[in-house]
């Protein structure tokens, strides 16, 4: 995975951040999801760097990046302080303007770096999430059963995490692996990754804190934006058959937090970038490329 | 065990069924919720027996009951099924009918048992639920973090029966702490308790426990939302009681969602949390004995 690529660490000041870096052109990070790891983009990477100087890192908590202690408020693991970590990382490689391409939870800090940060994020995409205040106010009875993790993992420390922890193989592969495709968008070696990432009892505690921040601080930090939009250019892509697609207007909500929003369904599930991944690299070289 | 009350095995549709039976006069049904068995209303029971010959069972997949394997319809855990269970019970005890009081998953029985065999419920007492149908119809972000437990035990199995397989006291102990007012395990004696960690150690109760969530989430509601259609109600006289800190106390109106469904309704509150019958036994008794007996 990743050949010609470099790993790197950098230390944010909080947190010890892993990345690997490749490629050349104009900057672009590259965030993952829950419950993955830099490794999701390997499919994209290669072919993204032939344009682009393409950052794919771990997010604090997640992979091979360090896990800080958590606090009762659950600020440690707020997207603002996961995106602060990216914003670091990329003005130590010396980027201080560039492109965020994310999925998933890095979608929710990618959205959270391009408000904290928009003088720094040119251009953001977006796979298979809508805006976090705007999707627990719409929740619907539909959307929580088909993301009930969302619920379960918010609840009380130690409580989801003591329910994880004995058999971390099962949960992933079941929580991963329930789309229309199973298992298959993930190779060995990515699932290696993942898999070695999540047997960590320290992993699982703070993807659970991720959780508990978005329910809790997230929103306070976004209520505080009020009716704040991006103005770089947003593209959202999601999962035709995915959650997204089945419970919200993916576009008319990520207009509510941006002014310039395009994008549109792809014939997937969830993991995009690894169930389309040619499809991926089209849309993001066609979006990210000079205007 | 319950003081002074005698235990029987009764087989309907080939499901054996504990059934705890004491006291003396006019039958009355007591039906337990979730994660729970007949012990939960210990602590009401000899009060309700010295005016009524009180029925204790164990829903199927609880306690001593036996828990059958689910089908892909949910329908061997649906309260349909779970109430002809008790209907069976009244027939093997030689009873026509009877008054139902029921708490939780319980009182969904009881609520389908009056639905379904009108003419075998003569009272109906529900504590600390709003029918199914409108739960789900009420949902929210809000909502879904406290009730999370019915979108995590209704996943497909073996999913929640492995994570909470894994460690089936530590779970049974957080669940109950979390719903109590003050959240902690004091409220509940060491024979009950120890009878809830036991039940989940099985791990065939811990299917059906979770069955009966699948239920839930779909034969249940579907059957709700077709009687509501139809605009099917409840003849008999209905009181339903609700803990202050409770799942109902946080959904709005809960009296009027029970009055859609019942003419004759009659509505009183406890300080408690969701546990009433063991957290605050005397309201129950005191709420349940005057709509019992007028």
């Amino acid at each position: 995975m990743f050949e010609g690529f470099h790993p790197f660490t950098h230390d944010s000041g909080e947190a010890q951040i892993y990345g690997v870096i490749g490629g050349d052109g104009p900057p672009l990070l590259l965030l993952h999801g829950y419950p993955q790891t830099h490794a999701m983009w390997h499919k994209v990477a290669p072919k993204l760097a032939e344009s682009f100087t393409v950052v794919a890192a771990d997010l604090r908590g997640y992979g091979r990046s360090s896990k800080p202690e958590t606090t009762s408020d659950h600020a440690p693991y707020s997207k603002r302080a996961m995106a602060k970590d990216m914003a670091s990382l990329m003005e130590g490689r010396g980027f201080l303007k560039f492109h965020v391409g994310a999925h998933d939870r890095g979608a929710r800090v990618a959205h959270r770096l391009a408000i904290d940060f928009s003088d720094r994020v040119e251009k953001l995409a977006v796979l298979d999430i809508a805006p976090t205040r705007e999707m627990y106010a719409n929740t619907t009875d539909a959307f929580a059963r088909a993301y009930w993790h969302w619920f379960f993992l918010i609840q009380k420390a130690p409580f989801p995490e003591r329910m994880i922890e004995p058999d971390p193989d099962a949960y992933w592969k079941k929580k991963c692996g329930s789309g229309v495709a199973g298992l298959t968008p993930f190779t060995q070696h990515a699932m290696n990754d993942y898999l070695a990432a999540f047997r960590n009892p320290k992993t699982i505690h703070a993807s659970c804190e991720d959780y508990r921040a978005a329910a809790t601080i997230d929103i306070k930090h976004d209520n505080e934006d009020g009716d704040f939009k991006l103005k770089c250019p947003v593209l959202a892509l999601w999962g035709v058959h995915g959650a997204i697609e089945a419970h919200f207007d993916c576009l008319a909500l990520w207009r509510m937090r941006a002014r310039e929003v395009q994008g549109e369904a792809l014939p997937a599930g969830h993991y995009l970038a690894e169930e389309l991944p040619d499809e991926i690299i089209t849309q993001f070289n066609r979006f990210f490329a000079k205007d | 065990m319950i003081d002074g009350f005698t235990q029987q095995k009764i087989t309907v549709d080939g499901v054996t069924l504990s059934v705890h039976i004491g006291g003396d006069g006019p039958p009355l049904v007591l039906l337990h919720g979730y994660p729970q068995n007949h012990m939960t209303w210990a602590r009401v029971a000899p009060g309700f027996a010295k005016t009524h010959t009180c029925i204790i069972p164990d829903l199927r997949g609880y306690g001593e009951s036996d828990a059958p394997m689910d089908d892909p319809a949910h329908e061997t855990y649906s309260k349909r099924r779970m109430a002809r269970d008790i209907i069976g019970i009244l027939d093997a005890l030689g009873y026509e009918g009877a008054a139902v009081l029921g708490h939780d998953r319980g009182a969904r029985v009881a609520y389908r048992m009056a639905l379904d065999h009108p003419e075998r419920v003569h009272k109906l007492g529900i504590i600390e639920i709003v029918p199914t149908g409108d739960f789900w119809a009420d949902w929210s972000a809000d909502l879904a973090m406290k009730a999370y437990h019915w979108t995590f035990l209704a996943q497909d199995a073996p999913l929640p029966e492995r994570m909470i397989g894994a460690d089936p006291v530590a779970y049974i102990d957080w669940t109950l702490e979390s719903w109590t007012l003050d959240k902690s395990l004091a409220v509940f004696s060491p024979d009950a308790l120890a009878s809830y960690r036991l039940q989940a150690q099985d791990p065939e109760h811990l299917h059906g426990m979770c069955a009966d969530y699948r239920a839930g989430a779909t034969f249940d509601r579907a059957l709700d939302e077709a009687d509501k259609a139809a605009g099917r109600q409840i003849t008999c006289p209905v009181r339903f009681l609700y803990a202050e800190g409770g799942f109902p106390a946080q959904t709005g109106d809960p009296a009027a969602v029970w009055r859609s469904w019942a003419a004759d309704l009659t509505t009183r509150s406890c300080v408690s949390g969701h546990f009433a019958m063991e957290e605050n036994p005397q309201a129950v008794l005191d709420c349940f004995t005057e709509f019992f007996e007028a």
